[in-house]
């Protein structure tokens, strides 16, 4: 009788376990600019393509943070030193580690990945 | 054995609840930009006096969840809302996944994740004035 009830209560744990892992992509994250324009279409000019990955880290099923920004126009600065960036692709994606790693802490650490892809205005002096 | 199952089970099932979503700019043509911070109230009322703003969300079905990649077009997005990517102004893109995502990921194989664009659109966005107007975080509406 005892058994039966351990199990039961074993099961419960379970389920709820598995409900939790369930929410586990609740993230949210915003593409957004803060203060330099990031044109939607490439007219024409800009001289180099380029790639820039990043991650944000979540927390508690993705709940915490409540929104992550992702800034282009400082991003892609930062990243590569570029400027006036147009045409972007925005890849927003958990690799198999982060995904593992969401597993296996059963949601309380959820790391999502993005990958920006497009065009800018190389800076002459990196031609030197 | 039911718990490796349970285990095994709960794999497939966050597995496929994860995604890889790609938004392309592909063809979309257009002389907008990606959004200035909204967060300014004058900006904000401004948008909503004007009725320039639009709100597009999307939910997108990603089978196989991390293991592939799925393209959005920001161009099919737009006309969802009967919007033309040459009249957008500005916008911005987000992606989250809602209750309804978590429930859905109970699909063996399936997920899903919401996508939405907001943004602002008017004819009078294609003026100078308005773009001078919109970006002027100091601009006092009530003078017009």
């Amino acid at each position: 009788m005892k058994n039966i009830s351990e199990n039961k209560r074993m099961r419960r744990f379970q389920l709820i376990l598995l409900l939790g892992m369930l929410l586990v992509s609740c993230a949210k994250i915003k593409y957004t600019t803060r203060d330099k324009r990031v044109e939607i279409f490439e007219h024409g000019g800009r001289n180099v393509e380029f790639t820039v990955i990043g991650r944000k880290n979540f927390y508690l099923w993705g709940h915490f943070p409540k929104d992550a920004t992702v800034y282009l126009d400082e991003v892609i600065h930062q990243s590569t030193g570029y400027f006036d960036p147009a045409e972007i692709s925005i890849e927003d994606f958990q690799s198999f580690p982060q995904f593992l790693a969401s597993f296996f802490s059963i949601g309380l650490y959820t790391p999502r990945s993005y990958r920006i892809k497009g065009y800018a205005i190389r800076p002459k002096q990196y031609d030197q | 054995m039911i718990n490796k199952i349970l285990l095994l089970l709960s794999f497939v099932l966050v597995s496929c609840g994860s995604s890889n979503i790609v938004l392309s700019p592909d063809l979309c043509v257009s002389s907008g930009t990606w959004a200035m911070d909204y967060s300014k109230v004058e900006q904000q009322q401004l948008v909503k006096q004007r009725g320039l703003g639009f709100f597009i969300t999307k939910k997108i079905w990603t089978p196989l969840g991390i293991f592939k990649s799925h393209t959005v077009y920001l161009r099919d997005l737009l006309k969802l809302g009967d919007i033309e990517c040459n009249d957008v102004y500005n916008l911005d893109y987000t992606v989250y996944g809602d209750w309804n995502d978590a429930l859905r990921s109970f699909i063996p194989f399936m997920g899903t994740k919401t996508v939405s664009i907001s943004g602002t659109i008017d004819p009078i966005t294609k003026t100078r004035e308005y773009r001078e107007l919109i970006r002027d975080s100091k601009i006092i509406i009530y003078d017009e």
